[in-house]
């Protein structure tokens, strides 16, 4: 009998078999779905957002800004008139850059589908290039614009000197071109409305940030087309107060292009740089150093401040006078202690940093 | 009395109470050992143990969970993108498109319209051009 004994014991310890498999199906199920749910999606999804209607224009409110006259020279290259009246932003918590991040040129997650995208354009006679009305990337490109920031650096990039990434500006582009060529071919005003304050919004968006001025530019222009939209569409309706407010603000987009222009002249270096057996080298006079500081220092737009603190850098290592070499070093020393973490960053590095000068002669066009 | 009245086992003496059959023994015995032999009875752990069902979708589930498990890649987070250009260059390389839009005329800061230099000139005939012109009023150019 004893013998028989340790038969019957296999069976009852049949319970630890059943509960190691099926712990070990949890422990595989549990594991994929913490991977899945802490998984960083290829396509991000924006949280909703409201977008509260246009500000009411209050009677005597609006005024036309004198950009030719002397007091501009203190104003920050920004709109005067106060863009809710046309396109207030969404309230949308989302950082939209994310979503833009997924194209940047070289290292972006999506950049096959940016490239059927743009395989997809047809010709318009206003904009050029442009998305059908009913694309996808539009659809999916809308609910980011409802979205109240964004900001690419450091959510998105790092500030890096000569190595700091840009989006691909020719997204926001294409989408607000889209956008206010859509608005102008709808039939329905309403619908029509929305897609010209889309591309206003994203604009907005766009000129945030305020640290590069390629973007700032092209949020201008994506501001341009959608009030352009929004005069012509409003001027046919009848709605003369819109029209009004559209044409003021579509008035303040090229003066605020040509003095951005006159800054960063007043800072360029590109003339006073020349070759030499031991190098590029930089000429400039004292006046202009100062300017450079003062623009470095105390311009109202951070990216102009950005635009000098790249000309200090240039002179700290490549002005032909030590003095001025030691001034702009100190200046950027100084400047790399900023309150503002964007303008203390690009600072260290530009007081750190030499530049390549392979690249300046490239971009200079310096043999 | 006594002598009618025989004992019981007097009276049964020459009976025997039957024996068991002749095959009991072995039989019973055969079959005790046969019993012995047997599985004992399965409880619900071995039963579901020694389910080939269950086994087989156990072996199913299992493979997918690990299919899916290394199937599963990271996508690239932009928050980690790295520069490997530069700042400057992505300017210069910027779409054709977005240049256009981002174009800035290079203004000469020093240049003076041939207007603003006349109407500053202190000599007749630069009055006279800047008239001529029609750049200032009647009365200024009276006097």
């Amino acid at each position: 009998m004893t013998s028989n004994a340790p038969s019957l014991s296999p069976h009852r310890s049949k319970a630890a078999h059943v509960i190691l498999a099926v712990g070990l199906v949890l422990i595989l199920a549990l594991l994929l779905g913490a991977r899945l749910y802490g998984r960083t999606p290829a396509v991000p999804r924006p949280a909703s957002a409201h977008v509260p209607p246009p500000a009411t224009l209050q009677p005597g409110a609006l005024t036309v800004p004198c950009w030719a006259c002397q007091e501009s020279e203190s104003w920050p290259i920004r709109f005067r008139t106060d863009l809710d009246l046309l396109a207030p932003l969404g309230s949308g918590p989302d950082n939209a850059a994310l979503w833009f991040a997924g194209f940047t040129k070289e290292i972006g997650p999506r950049q096959a589908e940016w490239e059927a995208a743009l395989a997809r354009r047809v010709e318009h006679p206003l904009y050029k290039n442009v998305l059908p009305a009913d694309d996808p990337l539009l659809r999916e490109a809308e609910p980011w614009c409802d979205q109240a920031l964004m900001r690419f650096y450091p959510d998105v990039y790092e500030l890096e000197g000569y190595a700091t990434r840009i989006p691909n500006l020719l997204v926001a582009v294409t989408l607000a071109r889209s956008w206010a060529a859509r608005g102008r071919a709808a039939e329905d005003l309403d619908s029509a409305m929305e897609d010209f304050r889309r591309a206003i919004r994203l604009g907005r968006l766009l000129r945030q940030e305020d640290v590069v001025i390629l973007s700032d530019l092209v949020g201008l222009a994506c501001i341009r087309w959608g009030a352009e939209g929004i005069f012509d569409r409003a001027q046919t309706a009848g709605d003369t107060e819109l029209s009004l407010i559209a044409a003021v603000v579509v008035g303040e987009a090229a003066p605020q292009k040509l003095l951005t222009s006159e800054r960063v002249t007043a800072v360029d270096l590109t003339p006073r740089t020349r070759s030499e057996p031991s190098g590029l080298r930089i000429d400039l006079d004292d006046e202009l150093l100062e300017k450079i500081v003062t623009r470095a220092t105390a311009d109202p737009d951070r990216r102009f401040r950005g635009e000098a603190i790249v000309s200090l850098n240039l002179v700290g290592y490549l002005a032909t006078e030590p003095e001025q070499r030691e001034r702009a070093l100190a200046v950027l020393d100084q400047l790399s202690g900023s309150d503002d973490p964007v303008v203390a960053t690009t600072a260290r590095l530009a007081r750190d940093m030499a530049p390549d000068e392979e690249m300046l002669r490239s971009l200079l066009e310096i043999t | 009395m006594n002598d009618t009245q025989q004992p019981s086992t007097q009276l049964f003496a020459g009976m025997q109470p039957p024996g068991p059959p002749p095959g009991l023994r072995p039989d019973v015995l055969a079959s005790a050992t046969a019993a012995l032999e047997e599985e004992p009875p399965m409880d619900r752990w071995a039963q579901l143990w020694h389910s080939r069902p269950l086994r087989l979708a156990w072996a199913a589930t299992v493979l997918a969970l690990v299919g899916a498990n290394l199937a599963i890649t990271e996508a690239p987070a932009p928050s980690s993108a790295r520069a490997a250009g530069s700042f400057l260059r992505s300017l210069a390389e910027a779409d054709a498109e977005v240049a256009e839009i981002a174009r800035l005329p290079r203004l000469q800061l020093d240049a003076r319209s041939l207007a603003a230099a006349l109407l500053g000139s202190p000599s007749r005939a630069g009055r006279q051009a800047t008239a001529a012109l029609g750049l200032t009023d009647h009365k200024e150019t009276k006097s």
